[in-house]
């Protein structure tokens, strides 16, 4: 299969990347001008005063869309990097925390933390309680799918289905005691929404990240060297045990915040990997940076669709990558099909 | 090198690995033999520490379990049957794997993976995709891997090869086993090999063990172990002993 060379991908994920920001500032229910837009986040940074567009535009542009771009960036950048970070430790290229469930157990902790943490620390609440039962989940699903052969590809997935079914009756519970307001939020935010960007979730997302990005590229030779096998990593010098587990918290942590911060979104954590191995091959020296490139963009795309059909209202964006990634999900499962029959 | 003494492993009463005493000088092949299910693969797996074995197992007189896991992969490298791998790694980035334990530039890298490839008859496929390669090809992909992966070796390295041949055909699997033996020679490697094929142990291997039930059942040169006697004994059936024009005994 033919690659393409990574200083290349990383030059165009970075333009289109630009290009994304550049028209999720213009686009909208109120189109403003690409310039005038830019020269406003400029003023908003520096405190100068380039812009010409009026003060109820410039608030559009740094309270309503830059917060909201800078989320979608970080998200999908987490997202992404998970993703490919479990699909390499479950050996198996269609782990997503969304299918398997992770995203839907750490759900239930941000639930559980909006509706009775009080709301003094709901801040740190949300994303810490969501990151406690992400990691539950993800153990769980780890020790129910390992078995002497290597990991069960089928009980992989069907304990997804079965934890998201548990998550969703939990979380429907849990919203039976919510107030009308705290509901609509929750029914928003459980199909994923970048709606709720602010400073706060802006930062954590932020700090996760570069985090995450330094934790698992140092850990991408031992990610390459786990996909011959465990007893393989292992005589290579390895700590498989170690490493598993360091591997599985900070996916928690990822996933966790992500959900704390956005909601349920699915699907960027399984497309984008896809997309960068077929581009440039599955080592994780490369895949980690370019699957944060590829994700941050992807998910501002969709939020920028998200935004656009049907304005002046929105969707919520798992939607969008729920609608881009499910028929992609099925074309990997017609493609691979035959070699899972047994 | 390897000394092996009062390894064994049992599950629930039941032992499934008795060695009262095995011994690997550097610069030996052996042959490991034995019916089905007698144990060789876990013999391998035990001398790699991934199932505890109780008894002593030591690599140059030291306890394997006492090696620092990046020297171990240094001087211990197991050529598995088959592998689990089904990302798309072209052939050249698997056999870099083998630069894992190891500390090396960049440049004496592609040097070794190079070289190593040339001798495992794989260069060829160097840019090929993983999933597209046959059984044999795969394996002796691997096995410039693991070689690559003892090539800072401080002292004489362990090669434990998993079946070598199974998956190849006839032409390799008398270059791989040469292989052996020149490693062997030249650079005082101490291989173990599973093997079947009877007349390969005893053209190629300086010393064979043959396990039954997970217990030594023979040992010694495969000409003295290898006797019509004995494979009948151990696999049913009586093969008839021959000489070949160089002099060389055959099982047939």
């Amino acid at each position: 299969m033919l690659r393409l060379p990574v200083p290349m991908t990383t030059g165009i994920l970075l333009l289109l990347l630009t290009g994304g920001s550049l028209l999720s500032l213009m686009l909208g229910a109120m189109p403003l001008p690409a310039i005038e837009s830019l020269l406003s986040v400029v003023d908003h940074l520096s405190g100068s005063t380039m812009s010409r567009l009026q003060d109820y535009q410039h608030a559009v542009i740094t309270e309503l869309r830059l917060p909201r771009i800078l989320l979608a960036i970080m998200v999908g950048a987490i997202l992404a990097q998970c993703g490919a970070v479990m699909q390499g430790l479950f050996r198996n290229p269609l782990a997503d925390p969304g299918i398997i469930g992770v995203s839907s157990g750490a759900a239930v902790g941000a639930v559980l933390a909006i509706v009775w943490a009080p709301a003094a620390i709901s801040a740190w609440a949300v994303p810490v309680s969501a990151f406690v039962c992400g990691l539950i989940t993800t153990l769980l699903i780890y020790s129910l799918a390992q078995t002497r052969a290597g990991t069960s590809i089928t009980v992989l997935l069907l304990a997804g289905v079965a934890i998201t079914a548990f998550a969703g009756a939990g979380i429907g519970s849990v919203s039976y005691f919510a107030n009308d307001q705290d509901l609509r939020a929750l029914s928003l935010w459980q199909m994923g929404s970048l709606a709720g960007s602010n400073d706060q979730n802006i930062l954590l997302s932020t700090a996760a990240l570069i985090l995450l990005a330094i934790a698992f590229q140092k850990r991408a030779n031992a990610l390459n060297a786990l996909l011959l096998g465990e007893a393989e990593a292992r005589h290579l010098g390895i700590q498989v045990e170690r490493l598993k587990l360091e591997l599985i918290v900070l996916t928690a942590i990822g996933v966790g915040i992500a959900v704390a911060s956005a909601g349920i979104i699915g699907f960027i954590g399984l497309v984008v990997p896809h997309l960068v191995r077929m581009s440039t091959g599955p080592n994780h020296r490369t895949l980690l940076p370019l699957s944060a490139l590829c994700g941050a963009f992807l998910l501002m795309i969709a939020d920028l669709f998200a935004r656009l059909i049907v304005q002046p209202a929105e969707l919520p964006v798992g939607i969008v990558t729920a609608l881009m990634g499910a028929p992609f999900f099925m074309a990997l499962l017609i493609r691979q099909r035959h070699s899972w029959n047994s | 090198m390897l000394e092996l003494n009062q390894l064994s492993w049992k599950i629930r009463e039941k032992t499934l690995l008795d060695i009262n005493h095995l011994a690997l000088a550097e610069g030996q092949v052996m042959g490991l033999l034995g019916p089905n299910g007698a144990g060789k693969s876990t013999l391998l797996k035990a001398i790699t520490g991934e199932i505890p074995a109780s008894g002593q197992a030591l690599l140059h007189g030291k306890a394997i379990h006492k090696w620092s896991s990046q020297q171990l992969a240094r001087h211990l490298a197991v050529l598995p049957q088959a592998s689990q791998l089904t990302f798309p790694f072209q052939a050249k980035e698997v056999v870099a794997l083998g630069l894992t334990p190891l500390s090396m530039s960049h440049e004496e890298g592609q040097r070794h993976i190079q070289r190593l490839m040339e001798k495992t008859d794989c260069l060829h496929l160097a840019d090929r995709n993983w999933p597209s390669l046959s059984g044999g090809e795969r394996q002796r992909v691997q096995l410039a891997r693991v070689l690559l992966q003892l090539s800072q070796a401080e002292q004489a390295p362990l090669l434990l090869l998993d079946e070598p041949t199974s998956a190849q055909d006839l032409g390799q699997q008398h270059s791989i086993l040469k292989l052996a033996v020149e490693l062997a020679r030249e650079q005082g490697y101490g291989v173990i090999a599973i093997l079947h094929d009877l007349n390969q142990v005893l053209h190629y291997c300086h010393h064979c063990y043959l396990l039954k039930e997970g217990q030594v059942a023979a040992q010694g040169k495969p000409f003295d172990v290898l006797r019509a006697d004995t494979v009948e004994m151990y696999w049913q059936y009586r093969p008839r002993e021959i000489t070949l024009d160089d002099g060389l005994p055959a099982l047939i």
